[in-house]
């Protein structure tokens, strides 16, 4: 998925008006291809199997 | 100039006073910082009372502190008591100033360490190249017409230049050792929780670090020694007691190396590679050992950045977008769209990983790898050519370094520098070695290090060399 990706481009524009942000086609097309690369690098993991007792990490103690 | 240590002893035997290293620092950062655009902003006030104060206690025959008189500077994301602390940027200049001193200068005060000002970055600590809009670009020491690297690009670079023997920095995901790669100095970047970030301008909670930057190892011991202590204010901080290394940097025998390859050689350029190699050899390296999931703890830290950053600044995102810098707010933005569970997963693909660097602590007890992918680049480089693949600068750099922080090692980041000579008109450029141990052993990443110096394979000098 890259960012000429249709799906792609119409999730962010999605995203963002969800978020709150109101921008041009300029600023909203570089966020795009900023988004395709996450995306492109978070599929290094995200179909990998996780061991089941593999917890999320962040720190809480209570 | 001489390293903290040894003005700290010439403060102490009195052949020279806090107030005139002081001095000497300002006539130095006047003349060469220009050049090198390492200081944002300078404190001259509080240090000319911080530089009294140790000479007053010396008057009257009081001990005086390990770093007495030692001139240092901070990465402009710490807080001093005063002062908005800027973070790099404009955005939150309308913030209160600081009601207090982040605990590290504290700390580095009750050392007896002299506070000259802040030092440049990418803004928000959001990238590896020190290239800031708003206070304009650092310039590396080594060479002029190269990136110091980032994000504590200033801090790496004012060490390097021989402005201050110590600075302070932080890492999230490389930015105090890319930058020590880049500009040829030694780095230290603790076990995840072992330095109080309290009074760090954050950038990832999950996993923003403390760290700093010397020319010599024993000064960046003396440095570490300095920081560290529990601070239950910080929820990330180990409650775990001092444990100095300052005074035993000596490799303990039969110290089990390995070099990793995989992912750490594909990514590295022949000359990172070479450096790798070379100080294997001098630690007596035993193989190459294979991190299998480098990737995805890589892939695992660009997603938990992209989302923690992101919602940091949403807020203002949303109403000062145009405030933001320009090099670093549309990934900012990026990240606030990341589906939580990616998220989710990359949390828990980080605990997988930890374990998975565990089982390689079984068979070894230091592991080297490349700093960065090369040498630093020429400012404005939108690409990086490594072996032959294209990738963007302002992410590759930190190719190396992220999997290493996903997981909280500690690691020390020596320089070397090429062993044959560069072609004609190029400045010999160093690059980084990571000495990476189990967490809580940052003293077998210096003692790795210290070897390495004594045997002259690693230096750091200030200036050009």
């Amino acid at each position: 998925m890259d960012q000429s990706d249709p799906q792609l481009a119409a999730y962010v524009r999605s995203a963002l008006a969800v978020q709150g942000y109101t921008l041009d086609a300029a600023q909203a097309a570089a966020v795009t291809l900023q988004f395709a690369r996450i995306a492109a690098i978070a599929a290094a993991f995200l179909d990998q199997p996780l061991p089941p007792d593999a917890e999320p990490l962040p720190v809480f103690r209570p | 100039m001489s390293g903290a240590l040894a003005l700290a002893e010439q403060v102490r035997r009195g052949a020279c006073t806090a107030t005139m290293l002081l001095e000497q620092a300002r006539v130095r950062i006047a003349q060469r910082d220009p050049q090198f655009n390492c200081f944002t902003a300078h404190t001259w006030e509080r240090a000319c009372a911080e530089a009294a104060a140790i000479d007053a206690q010396r008057a009257a025959g009081l001990p005086l502190p390990p770093l007495a008189g030692v001139p240092y500077a901070v990465k402009d994301l710490f807080d001093i008591a005063g002062r908005v602390t800027g973070a790099g940027g404009a955005v939150y200049a309308d913030r209160a100033p600081a009601s207090a001193d982040a605990v590290a200068v504290q700390r580095l005060r009750a050392a007896g360490a002299v506070l000259l000002g802040t030092l440049n970055m990418d803004e928000h600590a959001y990238g590896f190249t020190t290239e800031n809009s708003r206070f304009g670009v650092t310039r590396n020491p080594r060479d002029t017409g190269r990136i110091a690297g980032g994000s504590s690009g200033g801090s790496a670079a004012a060490v390097a230049a021989g402005l201050v023997p110590l600075a302070l920095g932080s890492d999230t995901n490389g930015s105090v050792r890319v930058p020590a790669s880049l500009c040829g100095v030694f780095g230290l970047k603790p076990t995840y929780g072992r330095l109080s970030r309290r009074g760090v301008f954050a950038f990832v909670h999950s996993l923003d670090h403390v760290g700093g930057f010397a020319a010599s190892v024993g000064d960046l011991a003396a440095l570490y020694d300095a920081l560290q202590g529990p601070d239950a204010a910080d929820p990330a901080c180990a409650q775990r007691p001092v444990e100095p290394v300052g005074g035993a940097l000596v490799l303990p025998g039969g110290l089990r190396v390995g070099i990793l390859g995989g992912w750490f050689a594909r990514w590295a350029d022949a000359d990172a590679r070479a450096a790798v190699q070379r100080a294997g050899a001098a630690l007596g390296a035993c193989g190459t050992l294979e991190w299998a999931g480098a990737e995805a703890a890589r892939a695992a830290a660009f997603v938990i950045t992209g989302a923690e950053g992101g919602a940091l600044h949403r807020p203002r995102l949303r109403t000062d977008y145009a405030r933001f810098e320009p090099l670093s707010r549309d990934r900012l933005i990026a990240g606030n769209l990341i589906p939580a569970d990616w998220v989710v997963q990359a949390q828990a693909r980080r605990r997988a990983a930890y374990a998975e660097v565990l089982e390689l602590f079984r068979d070894v007890d230091l592991l080297i790898a490349p700093a960065t992918p090369c040498s630093a680049p020429p400012i404005g480089s939108e690409e990086l050519a490594i072996d032959g693949q294209r990738i963007p600068t302002r992410a590759g750099l930190g190719l190396l370094t992220q999997p290493i922080s996903c997981v909280g090692l500690p690691v020390c980041t020596a320089p070397l520098w090429p062993a044959i000579s560069p072609p004609p008109r190029r400045a010999p450029l160093p690059v980084g070695v990571q000495l990476i141990a189990a967490p809580w052993r940052e003293d077998l990443c210096l003692a790795a290090a210290r070897h390495l110096e004594a045997l002259g394979l690693c230096t750091a000098p200030a200036g050009e060399p």
